[in-house]
């Protein structure tokens, strides 16, 4: 049966996340940071971006949802934790890898009175990861990596509370540091993180606050012989309502929101770089 | 002055349509005065039966379409208002079906302003998982949860968005057609059964705060205001309980509109809203 011919002019968009060309038109228009989540499978990098958004549709926010060119891709990212799904308990689909490269989400977010920033999220399968922890692939696969305005690596909260898997999370960063950062894939430019995620399972388990906090203090300090600043997030992204402490959530988005430290915003033009700041990195190669 | 009301189904643009032309034709539209009519008027006239015997208006289904066309006096001088009463099915069916409706995707460039229809009772605010059995409750919920990576019950699909991304979804879509701004005018119909104390844009905001969010940031090329809009004046299906004195009434007297504090105002106010919004000497479309 022959295909019918479909004006794309006539076409609202779809559930697809963008690919590095559409999501460099995006950085082009105005600021924007690149933000890849690095972490095994379920370290929590999809909920991370999924509750980015869920949380501007609750009242209270200090910023402003300005927009998104991935809207249906944050709507389908964020149905296994609605009831429209039929599940009674918040989920996250797992991230399998987008043959045509359409992998970065696209969130706008505004400050009060000041302009939006357009967040590029990278939603990697944390098995391309693990690959390239156990050097199966190189940082070519991965070339959001060489581009990513800020890193974060996450550590698995819940692998860290069984004591079965936590001696393999702060190893597993370290060899993942080492992959991303080897080969000098990692541009010195990009700021870094560590993230721990599901902090919830940990806080108040001390005996595994104890380990961790001697892991945590020397994985930052690797961190920061790479960038001096790098901060450390405990993130209790979906902890329960009653949850007595701050979630992390805020500080980590205010951290995504913040210029890239070198970076002038507006992105300078090209070929106009003022002296000590850096040109605003393309997803595109010219 | 061309508009266009964007409402999914049964989220009361028609009724909207009907009371006011009550209201124009009765002179109870202060500051609005009709002088003209341009269209034929008998949808809004069964409209009008329909209201005064305490039944719901018949929404225009996706195959008829109703048009108020006319000309009245207000405070901007003589308007001509062309307003269509597009068909929620078929907004619902561009949203679901990711195809743009031709007529409302060629309308767009011509609009001076529109109304966006949001029903208080059939918001959908996208409820978490945690709440299915309350939402579920004596409906056969499902005995077991499926586990993290099996699949959901009820797949993915566009239809599932809730009410405020639906909202922002056309929004955005209509933002890719235009240069020009477009006023916005949000109307929460059956405000009469919004429950609180919230005027109009608390209670958007409380409810729909990425959708407050998103018309906050585009406020230049989405000028916007919010009203509360009770067409019916009150709930049909609690006759009972509804006081004689307005079950009595002429439909354009018991329908009110309140401004986005909760001021009560005329019910042509949305109408003249946009009008005001107009650059000077374009408001007589």
């Amino acid at each position: 049966m022959p295909f019918e011919e479909v004006d794309s002019a006539t076409l609202l968009p779809g559930p697809d996340a963008l690919d590095p060309l559409e999501a460099g038109h995006l950085l082009a228009r105005r600021p924007g940071r690149v933000i890849v989540w690095a972490g095994e499978r379920e370290s929590g990098k999809t909920t991370l971006s999924c509750e980015l958004y869920e949380r501007q549709r609750k009242p209270g926010n200090h910023l402003r949802f300005a927009g998104s060119e991935t809207l249906l891709a944050l709507e389908r990212l964020a149905h296994p934790s609605r009831a429209s799904s039929g599940r009674r308990v918040r989920e996250t689909r797992r991230t399998e890898r987008d043959p045509d490269g359409r992998e970065l989400l696209h969130l706008a977010l505004a400050p009060p009175s000041a302009q939006p920033v357009d967040l590029l999220l990278a939603d990697l399968p944390g098995e391309m990861f693990r690959q390239l922890r156990d050097h199966e692939i190189t940082t070519a696969e991965l070339p959001v990596l060489a581009r990513a305005d800020k890193l974060a690596l996450l550590a698995d909260g819940a692998r860290l509370v069984d004591p079965n898997t936590r001696a393999n999370v702060a190893s597993g960063i370290r060899q993942l540091l080492q992959a991303i950062h080897a080969n000098g894939a990692l541009d010195p430019r990009t700021e870094l993180a560590l993230v721990v995620t599901m902090w919830d399972r940990i806080a108040g388990h001390q005996e595994t606050e104890e380990y961790w906090v001697a892991r945590e203090q020397q994985l930052t300090a690797e961190l920061r012989s790479i960038d001096p600043q790098a901060p450390v997030f405990r993130v209790a992204a979906r902890a329960p309502a009653d949850w007595p402490h701050p979630d992390g959530m805020r500080a980590l988005t205010d951290w995504l929101m913040h210029p890239v430290r070198v970076t002038m915003d507006p992105p300078v033009a090209d070929g106009v770089i003022p002296g000590g700041l850096r040109q605003p990195k393309r997803l595109v190669p010219r | 002055m061309k508009l266009a009301a964007l409402g999914e189904f049964a989220t009361g643009k028609s009724s909207y349509m009907v009371v006011l032309y009550g209201a124009l034709v009765n002179k109870t539209a202060d500051p609005m005065v009709l002088v003209e009519v341009l269209d034929e008027v008998g949808f809004l006239n069964r409209g009008l039966q329909e209201l005064a015997a305490n039944r719901r208006v018949t929404r225009t289904d996706s195959e008829s379409e109703g048009h108020v066309r006319l000309c009245a006096t207000s405070p901007q001088g003589e308007l001509t208002v062309d307003l269509p009463d597009r068909s929620g099915e078929r907004l619902k069916m561009m949203i679901n079906g990711r195809t743009w409706d031709p007529e409302l995707q060629t309308a767009l460039h011509g609009l001076d302003g529109a109304m966006l229809f949001l029903h208080v009772l059939q918001f959908d605010p996208g409820h978490p998982a945690e709440e299915l059995d309350l939402l579920l409750a004596g409906e056969n919920p499902p005995q077991l949860d499926p586990g993290p990576a099996e699949e959901d019950p009820v797949p993915w699909e566009p239809s599932l968005m809730p009410s405020d991304v639906r909202a922002i979804d056309l929004l955005q879509a209509l933002l890719t057609q235009r240069d020009a701004p477009l006023p916005l005018a949000v109307v929460l119909s059956a405000w009469d059964c919004a429950s609180g104390e919230h005027p109009p844009a608390a209670w958007l905001a409380a409810n729909a705060p990425l959708l407050v969010q998103f018309l906050d940031t585009h406020q230049d090329e989405l000028p916007h205001t919010v009203f509360g809009v009770s067409a019916q004046g009150f709930d049909f299906n609690n006759l009972d309980r509804t006081g004689g004195e307005l079950t009595a009434s002429d439909p354009w007297d018991r329908a009110s509109v309140l401004d986005c504090d909760g001021a009560s105002v005329s019910l042509a106010q949305p109408l003249l809203w946009l009008a005001e919004q107009q650059p000077d000497g374009e408001d007589g479309g």
